[in-house]
């Protein structure tokens, strides 16, 4: 990538890290996801989403009903 | 496969004082965003530290944002000044933040939490409204389509709260 931040081959434009900070992104975390492999990628989704479902099903008790909007509720 | 949910359950059992702050909360108060990580407002005092250490031990924290990826060290001591902790475990990532934004520390925190059954146990979990407000304080684009969001079902949950007009 050049210091103006297009990419070696002038085909496509890369984003600016810092811009991707601005944005909040999580680089750390990005480049440590980049770095595995596919399967281990669905891995780490597996191992958070338990965690997702439950909490979703405990909010769904606390409030007494599915908070989350019309369109996404299932 | 170990999750982050037994990571969750870890904290708890070893009474570590800590709040679900982050893309959690957001998921428990109706989020449709869902996140890999576990981000939780403690008190970063030695008692607490020391309970975070013996609740990880068996799952080998180290600091995620190390590249030589550091495991964390067993003496409490060593944790000592430390405001964030940003750890990878094998039950997952988890995020131990001093403060949160907009909101404050731990006490201000559990001050503005519920508290959710985990079966047996029970944690805490940051409020809609702090959560809303630590969102809108971070400002980032993210952040706050969020905050948008969340705002969205803060006013859903008033609804659905308020008597229904005969």
């Amino acid at each position: 990538m050049t210091a103006d931040g297009k990419s070696s081959d002038g085909l496509r434009e890369e984003p600016n890290r810092s811009d991707a900070v601005d944005l909040g992104l999580d680089l750390a975390g990005l480049d440590e996801r980049l770095a595995m492999s596919p399967e281990e990628r669905i891995r780490r989704h597996d191992q958070a989403l338990e965690l997702v479902q439950f909490l979703r099903q405990a909010g769904i008790r606390y409030y007494g009903f599915d908070p989350r909007p019309p369109e996404t509720s299932r | 496969m170990a999750s982050t949910l037994d990571l969750l359950k870890r904290l708890v059992d070893h009474d570590v004082e800590f709040v679900v702050v982050g893309g959690m909360a957001a998921v428990f108060h109706g989020s449709r965003f869902v996140t890999e990580d576990l981000d939780v407002c403690a008190r970063l005092d030695s008692a607490n530290m020391a309970r975070i250490l013996a609740a990880l031990r068996d799952i080998h924290p180290c600091y995620r944002m190390r590249p030589d990826r550091m495991p964390l060290p067993d003496d409490p001591s060593k944790l000592a000044g430390f405001r964030n902790l940003y750890l990878k475990t094998e039950e997952g990532q988890l995020d131990i933040l001093g403060e949160i934004t907009g909101v404050g520390g731990y006490e201000e925190a559990a001050r503005r939490s519920v508290v959710v059954d985990l079966g047996p146990e029970r944690c805490r979990i940051l409020d809609i409204a702090a959560l809303i407000a630590s969102k809108r304080a971070m400002g980032r684009p993210r952040d706050l389509q969020a905050a948008a969001e969340l705002e969205a079902i803060h006013r859903r949950l008033g609804e659905n709260r308020e008597p229904r007009p005969k």
